[in-house]
């Protein structure tokens, strides 16, 4: 049976699956998207336990998938993702961090996750260019970082 | 227990794992095709509302592009009719020269003073090139004035809109014989004087040089009748012309290597010494 905290942290995620899926896939810089479910993730990592972050982000993954039509790709680099540096996360959720330094652990893991994403997309042949490598490697994780910094600014502990 | 967790996680995420890879191994497949219709369908409800702010965006950049191509074009149609007028230009002035009787030497304009009542051009041949004061100068519309002061290299020319310039002319086909000057009414208008009123002259008629000044060859053309007009007290009339050259936009011309007669230089002379 499903606690309610995590059917509330399943809703919130579908919340920001939307708002990727609508909004934010269409805020390109170089042909890179910044990604809010991964940002969501990441908290989720500082915030729960590594089996119902690994459930809920291979959840998550799933729906951004077969809304952007790639079928397993983010899936499997977010739940990756999660299982690797969940740890690490976690134990750092005690702390208070600058902004800095939020930017500089979000842009490791973003750049983690879309390197992973990027092996897999080519394993499953999903993208050709080698422009990708740029924009999915160094665009998108600065931007992915840059947006997760601006939430950290923002956020309450609430 | 933590043993107990750590491998129900290891197992978890070697499912998921699992799971995604035969999704992606398996996109094309039959089974997956009817849930990728459904998201695509899911998909075109949620982008609905947003559309218009994708088509507005797009419709930006096609502005800005097309706004960068327009200006290209301009910029290339504006060089190209340069181009076509200079190329009619020339090709007029080629006609003129193999049809013309005398030799002549092209020349371009080096600068203009249009604004006073002394109008002059300075040309870029002098006496080097042969040459000399009182040469016409004309291009392919008409006359264009007459040598004043030459150079070596450059040269002086008076225009027919100097207050200074006098020709003899005549209407074409007509024995209508007068002085074509200009009286700085408007910087195209010059006046033919000293034709008698006997004579039937009417708008439109061509008015040419008619040699008779031993200055310039007959027959060049210098403008047409707009409008004539009795002299009060006369007898003849005073007939305005609209000079055929266009000095604003002149930048070749022709010098025609005119030399005066001189036996009928010498006839004055002895007359001019007898009275």
């Amino acid at each position: 049976m499903i606690r309610s905290e995590n059917f509330r942290l399943l809703l919130i995620g579908f919340g920001f699956v939307a708002i990727q899926v609508i909004l934010l896939r269409h805020l390109q810089i170089y042909d890179a998207e910044s990604d809010l479910v991964l940002l969501f993730v990441l908290w989720l990592c500082t915030k729960k336990d590594r089996t119902t972050t690994l459930l809920i982000a291979g959840f998550l993954g799933l729906l951004q998938d077969s809304l952007t039509d790639l079928w397993g790709l983010n899936m499997f680099s977010k739940t990756l993702l999660v299982f690797v540096l969940h740890g690490f996360l976690n134990r750092t959720s005690e702390n208070s961090f600058l902004i800095w330094q939020v930017f500089l652990i979000v842009s490791g893991a973003a750049f983690l996750h879309n390197i992973i994403f990027y092996f897999v997309s080519s394993f499953s042949g999903v993208y050709a260019s080698e422009f990708v490598v740029f924009s999915l490697l160094i665009v998108s994780t600065l931007y992915t970082a840059a947006l997760g910094s601006f939430l950290h600014l923002v956020r309450t502990d609430n | 227990m933590r043993r107990v967790t750590d491998a129900k996680d290891y197992i978890i995420t070697a499912l998921i794992l699992l799971l995604a890879i035969t999704l992606m191994v398996n996109r094309y497949d039959d089974g997956l095709q009817n849930a990728r219709k459904a998201s695509i369908t899911i998909l075109s409800y949620l982008e609905k509302p947003l559309s218009n702010i994708r088509i507005y965006r797009q419709a930006l950049t096609t502005n800005t592009y097309l706004q960068r191509q327009n200006v290209l074009l301009q910029d290339e149609l504006s060089r190209l009719r340069a181009v076509e007028q200079q190329n009619r230009v020339l090709r007029d002035l080629l006609d003129l020269r193999e049809k013309e009787s005398h030799s002549m030497i092209p020349v371009q304009v080096v600068a203009k003073e249009l604004a006073g009542l002394n109008n002059s051009l300075t040309l870029d041949a002098g006496s080097n090139d042969g040459v000399e004061v009182g040469m016409p100068v004309i291009n392919s519309d008409g006359l264009i004035g007459q040598v004043i002061v030459t150079a070596s290299n450059y040269s002086q020319v008076l225009l027919y809109s100097n207050s200074l310039f006098r020709v003899s002319a005549r209407v074409a086909d007509t024995r209508a014989f007068g002085i074509v000057s200009w009286q700085s009414t408007g910087y195209r208008e010059l006046v033919l004087n000293h034709v008698p009123q006997t004579i039937l002259v009417e708008e439109g008629q061509l008015v040419e040089t008619s040699g008779f000044s031993n200055q310039y060859p007959q027959g060049i053309p210098i403008g047409e009748v707009t409008r004539v007009e009795p002299g009060d007290g006369v007898e003849t009339q005073t007939i305005y012309l609209n000079a055929f050259a266009d000095l604003f936009t002149l930048s070749e011309a022709f010098i025609v290597k005119f030399q005066p007669d001189t036996t009928i230089q010498n006839l004055q002379e002895q007359q001019e010494e007898l009275f």
